[in-house]
């Protein structure tokens, strides 16, 4: 409070000064009988009664409401009476019954409205209904678009219109918007609503606040124009709307010929930065244009000024062709050279916004340091860089070990650097690996820190970390492209331990590849097997197949045959050659899949897509395999395994193909804890576990939630899932689709060293003269001068030639606005 | 001198013209220049001839420096394995991929014999099997017009024997071979730094009066300080000293005995005068006195050197009044420009260059497409600013020209490697952390990161001549579209240069917002949306390397020149790239990536690169412990135990860390 009042005082507007200071001041409701409180009246004047029986209590809600608002409405010219319905005086508006006491507006003797008291609940209602009824041209009240468009059409060319969506009436915003048009509604129209349709159809995000827009109807005289929607970024206070219709009010733009530092207009006073664009005569018309348009793009967030060079006195840098005063008293302006309308609209908002902040760190929290890591990676390696890792379980390679340690055995090798945070933190995984590992397996763990042996790595073709490559003797080295994380780099190394496509020399073979007896260590590895079917003719497919099989490696066990018997299999797996089969070792299904023309990187999607679970439980490691097929996902929570139940409604759903247009899945929060992050973002309020929600993470990012009033059965399900299809459920939430922008700002070292060069040439720089009695220094000091002095001549080469490009550009953005 | 006959000599030999086969490279000179140069043609499998007048390579160095001790640094030992970082600090080995040829395996001295350098050259040539035609004088260099040539021309050079040699591309790199004489009454008495004896012996208790001011002259000096008389020196201009102004070409350290002497009134003294007013006189006794040119000539020519006006005629205590015995010329050297024809238009720099050839800063001659200059001959595209002049310096210009060759002749566009944009800070902080071309041609030498479409990848491009910026598209067949970085060094603005006190206090900036203002050597990144124009490179500000960025960033410079302090170098860098590129280049470990992609319907490019590819980063205990701590991570079990206890979460429903919201 305190601090806005000082802002008021400094503003000097008499109205909120006193709206400001009531609260201090003693609040004094007479309390009158009717007959006095009618002598008082006065002819146009306005005045609030609260008639209520005498002997009701002498304090309730509304009282202490009422209280509040004597002096913001005798601040309009309003006052304020309680009267007390003595038995002697009856009155009709003094009610019968003690709970239907109400409160009347009076013009002069003439009621204009009355109030239920629980409409007034607070000084906020109290003062905006008033107002609100008083003010009854001024504010008009709309509730639909059509509405909107009739009074912008009316008003162009005429007026201005304020126009603002307040979530209901009598609140704290409804009433700052009405103080405003107090003042402001002879001047400007008044449009109002509360419906948040109306304001989506003027392309608002964000509807959850209270809106205020000022459109600039009166300087657009043909009226298929639009008129200028200038939104007010501020919160909806009585201070803000007043500076801002106050700024929206003053000139576009204004000349001057004086130094800026003490120039000072409405802007200025009101808190606002300003820009002057630096002109001179020969480009004055020219510089005119730009200056309107950096003004009409900076409506309601600076000042823009003219500054005529030629006729000024003061000293303004040769080059500096914007000069920007910032809104704080007492700072120096700053001079710079900016070269397009854009990077004065961004150096304006940039600098407004950190004012923001700083004001904001008064009295909230402080605000994010830039100097802090927001890097969870960084963050962790970096606290967790003291502890010591077992790095003996892996052996550290140089550039004299390298060849000769990859060549002696099968190896996998970690590229790193020991100062990537991301390098750092995989080591941790790939040292659990080599733990895990330790004395069984044959294949060699080593790692090689790049920060250390540049060449090797490169000569590798690594030039990005990390990078973990397998090499075996005879084969390609091969990089691993799977999870960077213990698991997956576990599961890789085990399925390497076969070559890949596994030769079938039998049927017998063949069967038991199928049925998960020839590797049984390695099927908790892969979820499926794949087995390639080729009569010995088919060449090209059999070597498609096994291209295919090179590349899922380590990923999925594959396995090809082609014996002259081969039409025993495809006859029991009633599939024509060539063809794959799937073994799901898991739910014991073998597959059948025909490949007709099919190529090596066809085979390998194809494989991938088939390994696939129709009703998967959804982890962190999987959850991309199956954002890839691009459908919403059907998604079960639960806390624990999943009922049979839920599963078999799911998988029955699944069979039927009433599913085809989603991803069934479930998620087990006990496995995978981060999904109650997820619920936390789904729901306010958490319902009882399980539930079952539809993500549209593909097309709008709405989710739905199934009822958790209903039981998970086929039925229901089904019957929901028609009805959002057909469009008759309301999403619980619709995901944020916002962009990553960058966290938080860099450092600005251009402006740092503008404003150096401004000021102080030499600021961090040792003093150049050191010995007068040297007299050869003084001759080379007059040097540097001359040196100095030829410098403006070459920046405003560069000036004059940027100075055009800036213009042209201006007038291009100027085109497209026209066009648009 | 060579204009007339030259041109009789070709029409002499029009008609052999034409049946001598044209190769597509010449190299002249098989000096380190021409020997580095004709590595990069070979290992490109390049048609190319090295042709050397003398019967082996680095011949300067048999002769050269005449006390035998390179100033060039042999730093053998840095604590780093790193081979790129270690050629940060080895002045002497030329580039290749055969470690046994690096310097520290000929020498053991830190300051190493001129004998090793050339022994090192041989071995150079030697081993790698470079193409040199030893013995082989080129006299005479010249223009034969013809449209199908790849520059429109063909050189043609004729040698000692008349042999003829034809060459599409010529490639300078013969240094500078010629004595620097001024020429002034008297000049004849002088001794020149080339012939002067280098026995101390030869000094003893003499006088001696040294013209000039470099490395050669002070390291004359060095060698009879402790026998002469007195030694004085005079040159035009102040002493430079190299840890003063960072330029190694200036009076170095180990050679400045003499201003220790001077400065302590040992008789040794240092003067400045313009040499072109002077005259020296020779005296009955054979000793020489300093007067000035004007007095020679007032006096008229047939006086002798006795009645000639010496300055101390009129001002009994000027300086240089005592007679010496002897003058000993050391003003450095002159690129040779007989050899070539006026058809080339090589000609001289202006004012501070005069020694060097006119070249573009992408080394190729102003006069005429096809001829480049390289090694200490195309000094002036970084005389006194960078070490282009020698062989630390230019071993990466070398490289350069032969990337620019390489893509205008054979299509073959500038080395670049492709990465996802999540990889740009990791790759920006790598060459900075280790490239030796960036290192050594400071201010010279760039990297250049070339934005692609979306800001979702980047190609990433070493040691491109930064002055050539504007024509970065045509020269390394490489677009830049969507807006580029350029990643090199540089010293403090007002830091380095002769008279500054390099040494004053507060000299070295620690804080990261005051990482602007560092004053040693240290990275700066500067971002341009649009891809600048010539005019823009021309015309930039006074002092700026670079024209005027849309943004810029330095990295604070470090004690230990290491620039990988997560919080003080790699963080500000991350930001700097991140609101050039208007997006969020954090990592994120795959459970965060889990959470975004499902309560988010975008993903950051970490996660949208690695995650969603099936290559999440996954976390590990410890790891998300500290992540927890921290704040930046959530205990999603531990949130669990809340969700059950109390049926509801109230409050924060917002993931960490999210992004910023917008305005």
């Amino acid at each position: 409070m305190m601090c806005s009042s000082f802002r008021v005082f400094r503003v000097g507007i008499s109205f909120v000064t006193m709206c400001i200071f009531y609260k201090s001041a003693a609040n004094s409701l007479p309390e009158l009988s009717p007959h006095e409180y009618f002598s008082t009246l006065q002819p146009g004047k306005a005045s609030l009664a609260y008639f209520c029986q005498a002997d009701s209590p002498s304090t309730s809600v509304f009282l202490e409401g009422l209280h509040e608002a004597v002096r913001p409405l005798q601040d309009y010219g309003i006052s304020v009476a309680k009267v007390n319905c003595i038995k002697e005086e009856t009155s009709r508006y003094c009610g019968k019954d003690k709970d239907l006491m109400k409160a009347y507006l009076f013009r002069g003797n003439i009621l204009l409205r009355e109030f239920p008291t629980d409409t007034l609940f607070d000084e906020n209602a109290i003062v905006a209904h008033v107002l609100f009824a008083l003010l009854f041209n001024e504010v008009k009240y709309i509730t639909t678009p059509e509405d909107l468009q009739s009074a912008e059409n009316a008003l162009k060319g005429k007026a201005n219109i304020v126009f603002s969506y307040v979530r209901a009436i009598g609140t704290p915003e409804h009433r700052a918007v009405m103080e405003a048009a107090f003042v402001y509604g002879t001047t400007c129209q008044f449009v109002l609503t509360t419906e948040i349709a109306l304001l989506e159809s003027i392309g608002s995000e964000e509807i959850e606040y209270a809106h205020l827009y000022f459109f600039h109807c009166k300087p657009v005289l043909d009226l298929t124009q639009e008129c200028r929607r200038i939104l007010m970024e501020q919160p909806l206070t009585t201070l803000n709307i007043d500076l801002f219709i106050k700024t929206m009010n003053a000139p576009l733009l204004t000349e001057v010929a004086e130094d800026p530092q003490h120039v000072s207009t409405v802007h200025f006073q009101l808190g606002l930065p300003l820009v002057f664009i630096v002109s001179q005569q020969a480009t004055y018309e020219a510089d005119k244009r730009t200056a309107e348009w950096v003004a009409w793009r900076l409506l309601g967030k600076a000042g823009v000024l003219l500054l005529l060079r030629d006729s000024l006195e003061a000293n303004i840098p040769q080059h500096a062709n914007v000069v920007f005063k910032r809104a704080e008293k007492g700072v120096p302006v700053e001079f710079l050279v900016l070269h397009d309308v854009d990077s004065i609209i961004s150096h304006v908002e940039n600098n407004v916004h950190i004012e923001e902040k700083q004001e904001d760190g008064e009295d909230d929290v402080e605000g994010p340091d830039i100097d802090i890591q927001d890097d969870e990676v960084a963050e962790t390696v970096y606290r967790d860089r003291k502890r010591q890792l077992p790095l003996e379980l892996t052996v550290e390679l140089t550039e004299e070990t390298f060849n000769a340690t990859v060549m002696a055995s099968d190896s996998l090798v970690l590229f790193y650097a020991g100062w990537q945070a991301v390098s750092m933190a995989f080591l941790q995984s790939y040292i659990d690996v080599a733990a895990k590992l330790k004395g069984t397996s044959t294949m060699l763990l080593t790692r090689i820190n790049c920060a250390d042996w540049t060449d090797v790595c490169t000569k590798q073709n690594v030039t990005e970390f990390p990078v973990v490559k397998m090499y075996k003797e005879g084969e390609n080295p091969v990089s691993y492209a799977g999870m960077l994380g213990t698991e997956d780099l576990l599961k890789f190394i085990q399925l390497n331990r076969i070559s890949y496509p596994v030769n079938i020399t039998s049927i017998q073979e063949a069967e038991q590849y199928l049925h998960g007896e020839l590797y049984k260590d390695l099927l908790s590895y892969s979820s499926v097997s794949v087995l390639g079917l080729f009569s010995p003719t088919m060449i090209t497919a059999k070597e498609d197949f096994i291209e295919a099989g090179r590349a899922l490696k380590g990923y999925v066990i594959t396995g090809v045959y082609s014996g002259e018997d081969v039409l025993i299999l495809s006859n029991k797996y009633a599939v024509t050659l060539p063809a794959l089969l799937l073994a799901r070792h898991k739910e014991g299904r073998i597959e059948s899949i025909p490949l007709a023309n099919t190529h090596a990187h066809d085979i390998v999607q194809l494989i991938t897509d088939a390994s696939l679970e129709t009703f998967p439980e959804i982890t962190v490691e999987n959850l991309p395999s199956y954002l890839r097929l691009q459908k919403p996902l059907l998604m079960l929570f639960s806390d624990g395994s999943i009922n049979p139940q839920h599963e078999k409604a799911v998988l029955t759903m699944v069979e039927q193909k009433h599913l085809d247009s989603l991803t069934p899945c479930w998620l087990n929060l006990k496995n995978t804890p981060v999904g109650r992050g997820i619920l936390k973002a789904y729901f306010d309020t958490l319902p009882p576990l399980p539930l079952l929600v539809v993500v549209n993470l593909h097309s709008g990012g709405r989710v739905f939630a199934f009822p958790s009033d209903q039981a998970i059965t086929e039925q229901n399900l089904l019957s929901w899932l028609k009805k959002l299809e057909a469009g008759l459920e309301n999403p619980i939430t619709v995901l944020p689709a916002q962009d990553w922008k960058p966290p938080l700002p860099a450092y600005d070292f251009l402006s740092m060293m503008d404003a150096a060069t401004l000021q102080h040439p030499t600021r961090k720089a040792p003093e150049c003269l050191k010995d007068p009695d040297v007299p050869e220094s003084v001759k080379e000091h007059h040097e540097d001068k001359s040196a100095v002095e030829r410098e403006p001549t070459e920046t405003l080469r560069i000036k004059r030639w940027n100075r055009s490009s800036w213009f042209k550009y201006a007038e291009e953005s100027l085109r497209r606005d026209k066009e648009l | 001198m060579w204009g007339s006959p030259g041109l009789l000599l070709t029409l002499a030999l029009h008609p052999a013209l034409a049946v001598a086969p044209a190769r597509d490279y010449c190299v002249l000179g098989a000096g380190p220049a021409g020997l580095q140069m004709a590595y990069f043609l070979q290992r490109a499998g390049r048609d190319y001839t090295v042709l050397e007048r003398a019967p082996g390579p680095g011949s300067f160095f048999a002769r050269y420096p005449r006390h035998r001790k390179l100033i060039s640094i042999n730093k053998r030992y840095t604590g780093r394995s790193n081979a790129e970082f270690n050629l940060r600090h080895d002045w002497n080995s030329l580039l290749s991929h055969d470690p046994r040829l690096l310097f520290k395996h000929y020498s053991a001295a830190y300051f190493p014999d001129a004998g090793d350098m050339q022994r090192y050259l041989g071995d150079f040539a030697g081993r790698l099997g470079l193409r040199v035609q030893y013995n082989t004088t080129v006299l005479h260099v010249a223009l034969d017009k013809d449209r199908r040539a790849w520059n429109g021309h063909y050189f043609v050079l004729t040698d000692h024997k008349g042999r003829v040699y034809r060459c599409r591309v010529l490639l300078v790199a013969t240094g500078l071979s010629v004595p620097n004489r001024v020429d002034f009454p008297g000049s004849e008495h002088l001794e020149g730094y080339e012939s002067v004896s280098v026995d101390p012996e030869d000094f003893v208790g003499q006088n001696v009066l040294i013209l000039g001011r470099g490395n050669a002259a002070f390291e004359t000096a060095e060698n009879i300080l402790g026998v002469t008389n007195f030694i004085h020196m005079l040159s035009r201009s102040r002493v430079r000293l190299s840890w003063a102004t960072h330029y190694v070409g200036d009076l170095r350290a180990i050679n400045n005995g003499l201003l220790d002497t001077y400065q302590l009134k040992s008789l040794d003294g240092l003067l400045e005068s313009d040499l072109t007013d002077l005259a020296i006189l020779k005296d009955r006794e054979g000793k020489f006195h300093v007067t000035l040119k004007f007095f020679v000539e007032e006096a008229g020519t047939n006086q002798s050197a006795d009645a000639v006006t010496l300055p101390q005629d009129d001002s009994d205590n000027f300086a240089m009044r005592v007679a010496y015995d002897r003058v000993i010329r050391c003003l450095g050297w002159n690129f040779d420009f007989s050899i070539f024809n006026e058809s080339l238009r090589l000609s001289s720099g202006s004012e501070f260059s005069r020694k060097y050839p006119l070249i573009r800063a992408s080394y190729e001659a102003k006069g005429s497409r096809g001829l480049f200059v390289l090694g200490t001959a195309s000094h002036s595209v970084d005389y006194r600013k960078s070490a282009g002049g020698f062989i630390h310096g230019f071993r990466y210009t070398v490289r350069a020209v032969h990337r620019l060759l390489e893509q205008r002749h054979h299509g073959v566009a500038w080395p670049a490697t492709q990465h996802p944009i999540t990889q740009l800070t990791s790759s920006v902080l790598r060459r900075v952390n280790e490239a030796s071309g960036l290192y050594q041609m400071f201010g010279v030498l760039a990297d250049v990161i070339l934005v692609q479409e979306n800001a979702t990848a980047f190609e990433y491009l070493e040691e491109f001549p930064t002055q050539m910026l504007a024509q970065l598209e045509s020269l390394t067949g490489r677009r830049a579209r969507h807006g580029l970085f350029v990643v090199h060094m540089e010293y403090g603005r007002n830091f380095s240069g002769p008279e500054k006190d390099v040494f004053f206090y507060d000299r070295s900036v620690g804080h990261t917002e005051d990482a602007w203002q560092s004053n040693f050597l240290h990275p700066v990144i500067y971002y341009y949306r649009h891809l600048p124009t010539e005019q823009e490179v021309r015309f930039r500000p006074a002092q700026w390397p670079l024209p005027r960025p849309t943004a810029i960033h330095h990295i604070v410079e470090d004690f230990l020149t290491d620039w990988t302090a997560p919080v003080g170098h790699v963080l500000p860098l991350r930001r700097f790239l991140e609101n050039c590129l208007g997006t969020d280049l954090r990592s994120f470990y795959a459970e965060s990536c889990f959470l975004f992609a499902l309560t988010r319907q975008k993903l950051p490019p970490f996660c949208r690169q690695g995650y969603l590819r099936k290559q999440g980063l996954a976390s590990t205990e410890s790891l998300r412990r500290h992540g927890v701590e921290s704040g930046l991570m959530q205990d999603h079990a531990a949130a669990g135990q809340h969700l059950r206890d109390r049926g509801q979460q109230p409050g924060d429903r917002r993931p960490l860390p999210a992004p910023p919201t917008e305005v």
